[in-house]
């Protein structure tokens, strides 16, 4: 099968001498990278739309993961794929300040791709143990003032969304906090929940079912006002006015791939993210759905880049 | 009692036919990936996970848990037939279980595996049945000191493991610790050790290195032996297929202890399996009458660390049913497989959806018997591959190895890496040192650094906060006193000598 799969792809390249127009899309199978691993929710969403993607355009849609060189090295090979709309990447909410902290990585974000849309977003949240003695966002802002930098926060990698809206905080704020890196959010929860670390930055679709549980209570979301799956947590923005960001997830493809592909596709996700049964796995996932056209996506990109530049020069925020 | 109702109410979903067909699928499923190199129980269930949306949660989890345990049965054979460790938990078990196979006593080192990592699965569904609960405090009891302080016992635990000079296991460890480091360093976002070349960002994985110097070392050295000739086979001669009273008695109180072990081990979220199985072989070597059977064929050396093994991803289901949070990447498949159904995975199944969650329990002993089942009459059909000319089975074993590798991440890079593991194995062996030191540094090595800085932050600065925590203070202090027993008896010797001079 793989010989053959490789065989059709020859077939299909060779045949691309002609310039391909979406009547002609998609010819053969449509790849989808993913350079999360396996659960993470670029690879979870990614497989849900595949699986629409599969009825609705009569060509087999698969997610591939490839997470070697931390992520760089999949979205590459997609960048300089064959510019036909066979080949997709899931960006995130979390690579625009990537491009930022490695200006050396062998793509720019803002030349190299053509966006088609965006999928979905979901917000930050901040989070504490149930019985912690932090009892709101204000809270916690008077404490770190009183005491700089010992109040701990759990993020991800430096530079990650988790260790920025830490920081942002912290800029808007005028207070100093310390982040602590974790690999994914679970330890990171062991750690808060048992109260070793005062805050969990995470991901709203790891945190919320926790706070709904119980096992941790909410003290802000980064939404821009009321989240629609997480009522009951107020929005950082009401303390600190600026500081909204919603992580989100999209497709790009390669530079020059033609228009009327890029809006084909563009068409049949819009589709797809409206179908009830998708909504309500995105929702159940934390996710609310977000299409968007494909210049709206790429104005959002820029638009994060400006934001993150701004955090981190304040902070002198490095990858060294 | 509330538990027996509970078991009872499992029992009746666990047992409804449409839920023993996916148990069997899963478990068969399971086998043939654990089997096969390379393919381990992520990528499958990932593939499957668009499948499940459309099935009914308890059925999917079923199906989905059975291919976890099931690929950790088939695992074991691949190690034990022909030295290949499909996951680090299997790295143990290729020490002793491929020495058997070699003694042409493949079968007993198969069903003696079979019959532990059932009797672990039995006692430890228990486990998971009974005591969840007080298991989860201990889990949150281990920050990143504990951690820290276990990683530590489990270097030190290595260093005994090795068979061969202490100096060059100890060396091993050292050079798996550094290829560790390769890759993104998470404090600083720094690359480290990666020389400017881009595809190292993320580091090395486990599996091409694993498959190197263990399979593919094993390959070239067997061929230099002369192996590849027509007629020649990799075992002496098969003689016996099920394991003799003798092995049985030798094999149980390993069985026993490797259980315990696990079963405790595997609750932690992390590399614990696998330090359950390294842990539960050291045990095994340090109390043996004869510790240097160990190594060459030891049924001890197989039966505990694949006891130990089992019981630890039984249990590793603990955090997950019970906090709700992933203790590994098959675990964190899982939790996404119970989101997209619509069950928020936490505390709350037990009470919202008991016959979810009972119902899962009780597959997972259902699936250990069936993989007793399909595995005992199989062991017969996997000593006969032992049959095959060399020259035959070794190429099948280098494609099989290849397009596992691929497969990991769609990259021809890991396969050349792959090979270049290979050859690095094939000069380890003819310097005389054992790569299983290497592979477990490796594992351990940038854990131990990050859980060890991230102490550091979390008490800013204060190495005290490490050494007053009493499970830091007890894990540390056994790999002082474990590192004190191999170094006290050869100083004690070198004085002798002193004065007999």
């Amino acid at each position: 099968m793989l010989i053959k799969s490789t065989l059709a792809a020859l077939l299909a390249g060779a045949a691309l001498a002609a310039p391909s127009f979406a009547q002609d899309w998609p010819k053969r199978q449509v790849t989808i990278t993913a350079v999360t691993g396996p659960g993470g929710s670029p690879d979870t969403v990614g497989r849900l739309i595949a699986s629409k993607l599969t009825e609705r355009i009569g060509k087999p849609v698969v997610v591939e993961n490839n997470t070697s060189g931390a992520g760089v090295t999949g979205t590459l090979a997609v960048s300089r794929s064959t510019p036909d709309g066979h080949n997709i990447v899931i960006l995130t909410g979390g690579t625009p300040s990537q491009q930022l902290l490695r200006p050396d990585q062998p793509y720019d974000l803002r030349k190299d791709f053509a966006t088609v849309t965006t999928l979905c977003a979901y917000p930050m949240v901040l989070a504490v143990a149930p019985n912690s003695s932090i009892k709101s966002l204000p809270d916690l802002i008077a404490r770190a003032k009183a005491a700089p930098g010992k109040v701990t926060y759990t993020m991800n990698a430096v530079g990650s969304l988790h260790h920025l809206l830490g920081e942002w905080v912290g800029i808007e704020a005028g207070v100093e906090m310390t982040g602590v890196p974790y690999r994914g959010a679970p330890p990171a929860f062991m750690d808060v929940s048992s109260g070793r670390v005062d805050v969990m930055i995470d991901t709203g679709t790891f945190v919320l079912p926790q706070i709904e549980q119980k096992q941790l209570r909410g003290l802000a979301q980064s939404a821009p006002g009321a989240y629609a799956l997480a009522p009951g947590i107020p929005a950082v923005a009401e303390t600190l006015p600026n500081v909204t960001i919603m992580s989100w997830l999209g497709f790009a493809m390669a530079k020059n791939t033609p228009r009327p592909v890029v809006d084909r596709l563009n068409a049949e996700i819009r589709a797809i993210l409206d179908m009830d049964d998708v909504k309500q796995k995105l929702a159940q996932m934390g996710n609310v759905p977000m299409p968007s056209t494909p210049e709206e996506m790429q104005a959002r990109i820029e638009r994060e880049m400006a934001q993150w530049k701004r955090v981190i020069d304040a902070k002198g925020i490095k990858a060294e | 009692m509330d538990l027996v109702a509970n078991l009872a109410l499992g029992a009746s979903v666990a047992l409804s036919g449409e839920n023993l067909l996916y148990c069997l699928i899963g478990s068969l499923l399971g086998t043939l990936i654990g089997v096969l190199p390379g393919v381990g129980p992520v990528a499958t269930i990932a593939m499957l996970l668009p499948i499940t949306f459309t099935l009914q949660p308890t059925g999917a989890l079923i199906m989905l848990a059975g291919i976890y345990y099931g690929a950790q049965y088939g695992g074991s054979t691949t190690a034990i037939l022909v030295n290949l460790p499909g996951e680090a938990s299997s790295i143990v078990t290729c020490l002793d279980g491929h020495a058997m196979a070699r003694q042409g006593r493949a079968g007993p080192a198969l069903a003696i595996a079979a019959i532990g990592s059932f009797f672990a699965g039995c006692v430890a569904t228990l486990v998971v049945a009974v005591v969840s609960a007080p298991l989860v405090s201990l889990a949150r009891a281990f920050g990143p000191a504990e951690y820290f302080a276990l990683m530590t016992l489990g270097l030190v635990l290595t260093v005994v493991l090795a068979r061969g000079s202490p100096l060059k296991a100890v060396a091993m460890i050292l050079l798996g610790v550094l290829l560790s480091l390769v890759g993104t360093d998470i404090h600083t976002g720094a690359e480290r050790l990666t020389f400017g070349v881009k595809w190292l960002a993320g580091g090395f994985d486990f599996v091409p290195l694993a498959m190197g110097v263990f399979g593919l070392s094993e390959i070239i050295s067997n061929l230099e032996k002369g192996e590849g000739k027509p007629q020649e086979k990799l075992a002496d001669k098969v003689h016996g297929l099920m394991p003799t009273f003798a092995d049985l008695k030798d094999s149980a109180p390993a069985i026993l202890r490797g259980t315990a072990l696990g079963a405790v081990l595997g609750v932690l979220p992390g590399a614990s399996s696998m330090i359950a199985s390294f842990a539960s072989y050291t045990l095994e070597k340090k109390i043996a009458k004869d510790p240097s059977r160990f190594g060459k064929g030891a049924i001890e050396g197989v039966a505990g660390p694949e006891s130990a093994n089992n019981a630890g991803a039984q249990t590793s289901f603990i955090p997950m049913l019970t906090l709700g949070i992933p203790s590994n990447s098959v675990m964190a498949l899982m939790i996404g497989a119970m989101t997209i159904q619509g069950i928020v995975p936490g505390p709350m199944v037990m009470e919202k959806q008991p016959s979810l969650f009972w119902g899962v329990i009780v597959s997972m002993w259902v699936g250990n018997a069936m993989l007793v089942i399909i595995n005992l009459p199989l062991i017969g059909i996997w000593v006969r591959l032992l049959d095959v000319p060399y020259r035959l089975l070794f190429p099948a074993i280098l494609l099989l190895c290849s397009i596992g590798v691929y497969s990991l991440n769609n990259e021809p890079t890991q396969v050349l890496l792959t090979a270049a593991a290979g050859v690095l194995g094939y000069l380890f062996i003819k310097l005389g040192c054992e790569p299983a030191p290497l592979l477990l540094g490796f594992v351990l090595g940038d854990m131990m650094e990050e859980n060890l800085r991230r102490a550091m932050q979390i008490s800013r600065g204060d190495p005290l906060a490490i050494l007053t925590s009493p499970i830091c203070a007890v894990l540390l202090g056994a790999s002082v006193l474990l590192i004190a027993s191999m170094v006290l008896p050869s100083i004690a010797r070198g004085r002798e000598k002193l004065v007999e001079e």
